[in-house]
């Protein structure tokens, strides 16, 4: 895990293009927040192998975000027990209800359906959010940390040291 | 878009997919097999293995072998052992996360096998609750020993003396009120005093007629003044006559009711503590009772193990609340073109050996929610080479379909089932077992929701009982035991009618008559003499009370004699006044005659019209 962040650090402070990254903690999200033994999730897998996205955020994402599940679960039941519930969207469940896929998918669930629309409908926000988080901590954040004495106390404590063990090897 | 498609990425996800596939396929029937024994041994509380699990991919499917479910109450053996199980599933029901098992096959069902280690777990999840187990084959002679007759009378309270206590009060405040009534009434004095007046009152004889006429009508009419005063000192009496009659009639029926309170009382604890010979002699639940008690418990601990697979898993899901959701959640249903419950076995094959021989059967729509099903669960069993009886047939019905209502009717049929060395009774008094017999059994179930109906009916044949005396019998134990040896063939009905969890059980059976006409002669002998006991001891302690009363009673007559004397020298007054008066108009009227025979004319004229004037005076 260690390593992990460790990466997500390099990548965050490297030339990697920022959507990458954002692409791949917003997919994390998903995944995190959504039971992990569900059909969406491996297609989720697949456009995170498939797509060039940043392979250490998404671990690292997919950790903060699992946990961060535990926390917004009844959240999560509400959400999708009121859209489950809603009258007018009735036939539409019910029609997917009846379609072996969507039953796989146990949409129907309340903590499924929750937990996948409010990430979905988080999806595009958080990635611009976090496209642009990124450039503004390269730009100018970035330097104003190196300054500070915790970030010189952190350069000589082991963790610095995997970390730059990981950039020696990658030559960043 | 090379700058964001990485094909490699592509074949990694196959790769994993098929590593995926592969794996489950190898190790889908080791998860199996440890995700029956787990849940299989939390849900008993008692060790559940299988040797192995076999998957089949075209058709889908699972093979069981050698299933073994430990006893939770003796986790040395096994409660059931399968050699095989196998069924095939839809593949288009599992993706819709319905296990629905078109047929299944459970062969070479044992039951009761040795186990080659203990099933014990240390933590028991779940105990099964185990029937109550026979309270052993006890037996109690018919009961003829009776309560003693003084503890009896000294415990319950006669109605007798709570009567004669009412009667005594009553009679004390009728003899008070009565002897202030008297005491108003006029007495013999007063009776005097009129006598006394009615003589003293004489007209004075002046010489002149007519002032001799005019005393007579003053004595007269005093006369006549006492005479009213008489009359009206006897209808009081008369009237006080007639109240104490009436009080007395009361009393009467009150003490008729206390001369019959003692035999009341004599019946009512006749029947309260004197069995009677045929309540004494139910011999037949006394012998049967306890082994057909213990088969139905047997039966409801069964019927209770199988109540999980017919309770409707959509009743639960109603009940179910937002705070049972943590991270699981709840899934909602919808209505589906093809309803199909989660988990359905339209049909297995059940093969069991058993000790007794081989049993085969078929039960049919095995699910948890027969309300979506639409078709209650089936099952009928037989065999015809069972080791100690002819044909044995086992068919049943458990309805469940319908929301709120339940219904299942079970019908059980042995023929010629042999019975060999059957101890019916290990008591001292009575040790009783039948050496052989052969029976034909019926029974029949039903259960409405909880209002249980059931009946059995067995009819024994070739029957011989034995007895093995540890110590001499009593003479009572050897007349049923002589009985017994004559009867070759009996029946033996048992109804059941109530809830499941408290229902009456009646058992009957020609046995009873048998054994009552054998030792009833004993028994009323018994009965007699503690009956007489009791109606001795009753009077005994009524009769007293009961004849000073009625002494007392008998005192109110002596008021009635009272009155009657009262009365009579009240007429006696009457009739001396009548007499007096009836003597004095004679008197006056003689007077008058003799006047008028004297008269002149003139005078003629002026007493005529002296009459008219004064008619009153005259008559």
């Amino acid at each position: 895990m260690l390593d992990s962040f460790a990466r997500f650090l390099k990548v965050l402070n490297s030339e990697t293009e920022p959507g990458q990254i954002s692409l791949a903690l917003a997919f994390a999200m998903i995944a995190g927040f959504t039971p992990l033994l569900s059909l969406h999730n491996l297609l989720i897998i697949l456009m995170v192998l498939v797509l060039r996205v940043n392979l250490s955020a998404f671990i690292v994402g997919l950790t903060v975000f699992t946990g961060l599940a535990y926390l917004l679960d009844p959240l999560f039941h509400q959400a999708g027990y009121s859209v489950l519930n809603n009258e007018s969207l009735k036939e539409l469940w019910t029609s997917m209800y009846n379609t072996s896929i969507w039953r796989l998918e146990r949409f129907n669930n309340t903590i499924v359906m929750g937990s996948l629309l409010l990430s979905l409908l988080a999806f595009i926000p958080f990635v611009l959010t976090v496209n642009y988080l990124i450039v503004r901590y390269r730009t100018s954040l970035l330097r104003w940390v190196e300054k500070l004495r915790i970030v010189k106390l952190i350069k000589g404590s082991k963790f610095y040291g995997v970390y730059k063990s990981l950039s020696g090897l990658t030559g960043a | 878009m090379k700058k964001w498609i990485r094909w490699p990425g592509f074949i990694v996800f196959i790769a994993v997919i098929v590593l995926v596939a592969g794996g489950s396929y190898l190790f889908a029937g080791s998860i199996v097999k440890k995700l029956i024994e787990h849940s299989g041994t939390d849900l008993l509380g008692a060790r559940v293995e299988l040797d192995r699990v076999n998957l089949s991919v075209m058709p889908l499917g699972f093979e069981l072998q050698n299933l073994q479910v430990t006893n939770p109450d003796n986790p040395m053996q096994n409660a059931v052992q399968v050699k095989r199980i196998k069924f095939f599933m839809s593949a288009m029901e599992l993706l819709r996360l319905n296990v629905v098992i078109d047929e299944m096959s459970v062969d070479n069902v044992r039951l009761n096998t040795r186990r080659k280690e203990s099933g014990a777990v240390l933590k028991k999840a779940k105990k099964a609750v185990a029937p109550e187990k026979s309270q052993g084959l006890d037996f109690s002679l018919p009961k003829i020993e009776f309560p003693d007759v003084k503890d009896i009378l000294s415990r319950e309270k006669l109605r007798t003396l709570d009567l004669a206590q009412e009667a005594e009060t009553e009679l004390d405040n009728a003899r008070d009120k009565w002897e202030k009534n008297i005491n108003a009434l006029p007495d013999k004095g007063k009776f005097q005093a009129y006598e006394d007046r009615i003589k003293s009152i004489k007209p004075v004889k002046t010489g002149d007629t007519v002032k001799d006429i005019q005393a007579i009508s003053d004595a007269l009419g005093e006369l006549k003044k006492i005479k009213k005063d008489i009359k009206q000192d006897i209808a009081r009496i008369k009237k006080a006559k007639s109240d104490l009659s009436q009080d007395a009639k009361t009393l009467r029926t009150q003490f008729d009711h206390l001369a019959k309170a003692p035999a009341d009382d004599y019946a009512h604890l006749k029947e309260k503590y004197s069995p009677s010979s045929s309540g004494a002699l139910n011999i037949s639940r006394a012998l049967f009772g306890n082994t057909i008690t213990y088969w139905v418990n047997v039966a409801a601990d069964w019927y209770r193990r199988l109540s999980p697979v017919l309770k409707n898993a959509i009743d639960d899901e109603k009940t179910q609340t937002p705070q049972q959701v943590r991270h699981k959640g709840i899934d909602v249903r919808f209505a589906e073109d093809a309803p199909s419950p989660n988990f359905l076995i339209k049909s297995a094959h059940v093969s069991l050996e058993l000790e007794v021989g081989d049993i085969r059967g078929e039960i049919n729509n095995i699910t948890s929610n027969q309300e979506v099903l639409g078709l209650p669960l089936t099952f009928s069993f037989f065999a015809d080479k069972l080791k100690n009886a002819g044909e044995l047939e086992l068919v049943g019905t458990f309805n469940h379909t319908e929301p709120g209502h339940s219904e299942d009717k079970i019908s059980f049929r042995l023929a010629r089932y042999k019975v060999e060395n059957f101890v019916l009774s290990e008591s001292d008094t009575f040790p009783l077992s039948l050496k052989q017999a052969q029976s034909d059994l019926q029974a029949e179930v039903q259960l409405n929701e909880n209002e249980l109906t059931a009946n059995m009916l067995s009819a024994v044949q070739s029957a011989e009982f034995v007895t093995t005396w540890n110590k001499k019998p009593g003479s009572l134990a050897r007349s049923m035991e002589n009985a017994l040896k004559d009867v070759n063939a009996f029946e033996i009905k048992v109804d059941i009618s109530g809830s499941k969890e408290n229902y009456d059980m009646d058992v009957s059976s020609d046995l009873d008559e048998i054994i009552k006409n054998a030792i009833g002669q004993q028994v009323r002998q018994s009965i007699d003499k503690f009956e007489k006991q009791l109606e001795d001891r009753i009077k005994e302690k009524t009769t007293a009370k009961i004849a000073e009363l009625e002494s007392r009673f008998g005192k109110a007559d002596q008021l009635q004699k009272k009155l009657d004397k009262r009365e009579k020298l009240g007429d006696e007054q009457l009739e001396l006044a009548e007499n007096n008066i009836d003597a004095l108009i004679k008197a006056k009227k003689n007077k008058l005659k003799k006047k008028m025979d004297n008269l002149s004319d003139k005078d003629q004229k002026k007493i005529d019209k002296l009459k008219k004037k004064y008619k009153n005076l005259f008559k």
